[in-house]
């Protein structure tokens, strides 16, 4: 290897000082001469004689010289480089055919390497911490109820310290502080954690170090930063550690700071403060009080399916242990906890849609090669009388080869440079897919990898392109020489063209219909009644201060003022609170337990969506009240508890009576009327969290007054701009208390339209992908179509002037074709079936085998391929029938 | 191009050239010159091959180059033994030796021998 280097220096030492080189040689050589006369002279030969029996016995200067040149290796590089100019030459002179080929080939790249940056970063890079695979996340499941993905308990947290996979087991909520005094408070992301969750992470601090062993809850508060926030706000000082910190007014002391790249990529958490449970709570806390998220190391020798074997074991001995009502309860609902890895977890909802991307960009790169290698022969069978004639005079097969090749190349080289910028200018564009929600998309970027996998590509599609049509060129070229096409023999397309464009349009069959499926489930969910009005709704959300807002009166007189501080402003027509909005990706439900219903044993009650609103929010998001009235201010800690449901939980509840005035008590059937709740009227259901999803039945509506919480929405429905009316909501905020902060500012319906982002990301994408194959099928069809009217304008000409008409002629062309779109068609419908297994999670109101998308489909590529031949075709027909008959090549 | 005009036996001159440059740096001249006359005229070298040769040594890194001054005191290019080379000389001797070998034990047979040994 190191010799094979040297080699190459050497050469281009001597390439880069030729002239120093023929110089050396020079001198080199007339040493030996004169030194061989000299000896000559010596023994008794005349000068002149001397010199020629020294030249002779060399063998010849200019010979001499012309071993060493070779002896080199520049020669090799002087080929290269005449190949190359003459490659651009040529490549200049078919300026058309060029750029169809650098398009096509960066087209491809640029696609690639783009979905697969996207790809890697979000799928398959590994997360940053150490061994990464080895952390695994966990949650409840209750498929019974219809709750695939609940959280975990702190009885579950100290049970599956047991489970012997698991090497840490660990706790944690997402929360967010308002760090700094009240005033010049800062919203930041921050994670509630059992101290165990940085071994889970195999995570130390960067400085000071991590919670103190002896954590007592309600004792001293501390906290651990993160190290963007430790930058920003405290400008990379040491001495941050043993400081205090205002954390919701309370003082918690820092007493470490993570490293950089210590960072979950859903939860920009920068403060980690303590999850301490006290003894008891293992016991005291009820089984279904799943709050926390739950994240786990396994062992060395673990693996996801050991720890699953061992979880679900565990389970089984604990649910034996239950009281028989409980075990009824959780037999019902299915329970079950999962376990899956922990990117896998992260990445769930956006693998299919990335993998359905990356199949696209993969068809569009064959579809690619295809029509490179049917533009490179279509040149190819146009350039054989070239060919012919350096083979005739002498060229060595490998060089024309090589020419060939060069020439390929060159396009591959830039095409596949071209596609690289391509890529890179295209992911600029990420934010405008509306992507923000999507796990580590801020860390897509072309790495180093993919450009050297990208002009990896080009340079194998270009030298794919070039070899096939050079086995025909110079070993089937001999004959043609003479002829060129005359009889139009050659000129008809061969079983390869035929394959090639086949190829195609079974690609671009592929790509428009996956895109037509996308479209059409995108129809259907556009057509889904979600239940309330998502347009002119500005959302945000607050975080009341403890210490300033400590009761929940308090907290209350702070929710009506700033209602009504909104509901002032005269573009403002209704403004509300809750505590939880839908298609926020919060989910929180409560069981209800109606009164009178006859709670069998094990019965687990009704669960519902569960939300604390104040009386406006119906109206500001456009909730049809259905019966009954809805809250009203009254409604407050002193009088009787009410509740509203919608027509869902009405529907499972009462089936026959009304609901109005019905009791209902939540997560605990206690039948003490104290804690009871009446309802007091019903509305329309809502869609929740998905449009997809099936949904859940039943929703309860508390009382904000009655069920009050420091954390809570702010709706406002506007007759103005959405976007407009969250500044105006800051405002009343600061007017109301310029300490409290309004984030997660939003409007109703781009939280709504988020939720399609699984969708509306690859069809985008795929509508493009699939516009660059029909683009394609165009230029593969017109290539060849116009390559063989050209080759056979002698026979189609003699034709006319036998009186064929142009329809006839035409129609004979066609027929070549037909076939081969018809097992192009047929290939692309098998092709899409395959497709369909990794699509078919993605559809949504059609099944996969959606006919009228089928029929659509063909009519696209059908129309698409038959413009491209009949364009040429008609062009060639209008050609005068004598003219035809002279033409020669 | 043309093949290579020299009498030694194939792909010798190589082995023959890194074995004299073993004993010391030498320019071009001075091998076609020794080259010659240690092999007692055996070889009928064109001496013009010597150069090829080299540049092929130099380039496979088996020998490297640099200008001196010659006996006469003219300057003259003298090539001299890398490690590499020395290496590569060690290795050919080894295999020269063995071919050689092979090569003395076939053609020292005789016909009516074997027949008879059978």
């Amino acid at each position: 290897m190191i010799r094979l280097v040297r080699g190459w220096i050497e050469r281009g030492r001597v390439l880069l000082a030729r002239s120093r080189f023929e110089d050396d040689l020079d001198e080199e050589l007339r040493f030996h001469i004169d030194a061989a006369t000299e000896k000559y002279v010596e023994s008794g030969m005349s000068q002149a004689e001397a010199r020629r029996a020294a030249l002779r016995a060399l063998g010849g200067v200019e010979v001499t010289k012309e071993e060493v040149r070779n002896e080199t290796g520049v020669r090799l590089l002087q080929d290269l480089s005449h190949d190359l100019r003459f490659g651009v030459r040529t490549l200049l002179r078919r300026p058309s055919f060029t750029l169809t080929l650098l398009a096509t080939i960066g087209i491809a790249i640029g696609s690639n390497a783009a979905v697969f940056s996207v790809v890697y970063s979000i799928l398959l890079e590994p997360l940053p911490f150490a061994e990464p695979d080895r952390i695994v996340r966990i949650h409840n499941s209750y498929p019974g109820r219809d709750v695939a993905r609940a959280m975990n308990s702190v009885r579950d947290f100290y049970d599956r310290q047991d489970v012997d996979a698991f090497q840490d087991v660990a706790l944690y909520t997402e929360i967010g502080h308002n760090v700094g005094e009240e005033g010049e408070a800062r919203r930041v992301f921050a994670m509630q954690v059992t101290p165990s969750f940085f071994s889970v992470f195999a995570a130390a601090p960067a400085i000071g170090s991590l919670f103190p062993q002896d954590l007592v809850r309600g004792a001293a508060s501390y906290a651990v930063i993160g190290n963007a926030l430790w930058r920003t706000a405290f400008g990379a000082d040491p001495g941050v550690v043993g400081s205090t910190i205002i954390l919701d007014g309370t003082p918690h002391e820092v007493t470490g700071v993570m490293p950089e790249g210590f960072e979950f990529a859903t939860w920009d958490a920068q403060i980690y403060t303590p999850l301490v449970f006290a003894p008891e709570a293992r016991f005291a806390q009820a089984r279904n009080a799943d709050r926390f998220h739950m994240v786990a190391r396994l062992h060395a020798d673990a693996s996801v399916e050991s720890a699953q074997r061992q979880l679900d074991a565990l389970n089984a001995v604990l649910v034996g242990d239950y009281t028989p009502e409980n075990r009824a309860a959780a037999l019902s609902a299915g329970f079950r906890s999962e376990i899956s890895g922990y990117l896998e977890d992260l990445t769930s909802s956006i693998r299919r849609p990335l993998l359905l991307l990356w199949l696209g960009a993969v068809i569009v790169l064959l579809a690619a090669i295809a029509n490179v290698t049917t533009l490179f022969l279509i040149r190819a069978t146009a350039r054989r009388r070239e060919i012919s004639c350096r083979l005739a005079l002498g060229a060595a097969r490998s060089r024309v080869l090589r020419q060939l090749l060069t020439e390929s190349l060159i396009v591959a080289a830039i095409g596949g440079a071209i596609g690289i910028a391509l890529a890179v200018w295209s992911l600029t564009f990420l934010d405008a897919f509306e992507v923000y929600e999507i796990p580590r998309i801020d860390r897509v970027g072309i790495s180093t990898t993919v450009v050297a996998a990208g002009m990896l590509a080009a340079l194998v599609l270009g030298t794919v392109a070039a070899l096939l049509p050079a086995r025909g060129l110079l070993w089937g070229a001999g004959r043609s020489l003479g002829g060129g096409f005359r009889g139009g023999v050659h000129a008809r397309p061969s079983r390869v063209h035929h394959l090639l464009v086949g190829l195609q349009v079974s690609f671009a069959f592929i790509l428009v219909m996956t895109t037509g499926l996308l479209v059409e489930s995108l129809r259907h969910l556009s057509a889904v009644d979600v239940g309330f009005e998502p347009d002119g709704v500005a959302v945000g959300a607050t975080n009341l201060p403890r210490n300033a807002y400590p009761d929940p009166a308090s907290r209350v007189a702070f929710a009506h003022t700033m209602v009504e501080a909104l509901r002032a402003h005269p573009d403002v027509d209704q403004a509300a609170i809750a505590t939880q909005l839908p298609f926020s990706n919060v989910e929180n439900r409560a069981l209800v337990f109606p009164d009178g219903a006859t709670t069998a044993a094990g019965e687990g009650g009704t669960s519902a969506y569960r939300t604390a609103v104040t009386g406006g929010y119906f109206e500001a998001m456009g909730i049809r009240l259905l019966a009954g009235e809805t809250f009203t201010r009254t409604d407050d800690q002193a009088s009787r508890g009410v509740a509203l449901v919608d027509e869902g939980l009405a529907r499972l509840l009462w089936p026959d009576v009304s609901p109005i005035g019905k009791r209902i008590w939540l997560n605990q059937p206690t039948g003490n009327p104290g804690e009871a709740l009446e309802v007091i009227g019903v509305v329309a259901s809502i869609r929740q969290n998905s449009l997809t999803a099936p949904q859940l039945p039943g929703a309860v509506y508390l009382s904000f007054s009655q069920s009050t919480d420091s954390f809570f929405r702010i709706v406002t429905k506007t007759r103005a701009d959405p976007a407009e009316v969250s500044a105006l909501a800051v405002e009343a905020m600061a007017g109301v208390d310029p300490s409290v902060l309004y984030y997660w500012v939003d409007t109703l319906g781009d939280a709504v339209g988020g939720s399609l982002l699984f969708l509306r990301l690859p069809l985008r994408l795929l509508a493009i992908f699939a516009g660059v194959s029909l683009f394609l099928v165009v230029l593969g069809v017109y290539g060849v179509t116009t390559h063989v009217v050209r080759a056979r304008t002698r026979e189609l000409g003699l034709r006319l002037a036998l009186g064929g008409t142009q329809s006839g002629i035409a129609g004979l062309l066609a027929r070549e074709w037909s076939a081969v779109l018809g097992a192009g068609l047929g290939v692309g419908i098998l092709g899409t079936s395959i497709v369909l297994q990794v699509v078919r999670s993605l559809l949504f109101g059609t099944s996969g085998l959606d006919l009228p998308v089928a029929g659509a489909t063909l009519a696209i590529v059908f129309t698409a391929a038959g413009l491209a031949f009949f364009w040429p075709v008609r062009h060639a027909l209008r050609i005068d029938p004598a003219r035809a008959l002279e033409v020669t090549d | 191009m043309g093949e290579p005009k020299s009498d030694v036996l194939l792909g010798t001159l190589d082995l023959l050239l890194l074995k004299l440059l073993e004993l010391g740096p030498n320019h071009g001249w001075g091998l076609a010159e020794r080259l010659e006359e240690v092999s007692d005229g055996v070889f009928q070298v064109n001496q013009g091959s010597v150069y090829p040769a080299l540049q092929r040594l130099k380039r496979k890194g088996f020998v490297k180059s640099s200008w001196g001054v010659s006996e006469n005191g003219r300057r003259a290019r003298y090539y001299e033994l890398t490690t590499g080379g020395a290496g590569a000389l060690k290795e050919e001797l080894a295999r020269w030796a063995r071919t050689a070998g092979a090569v003395e034990q076939v053609i020292s047979l005789r016909p009516s021998a074997s027949e008879a040994g059978s």
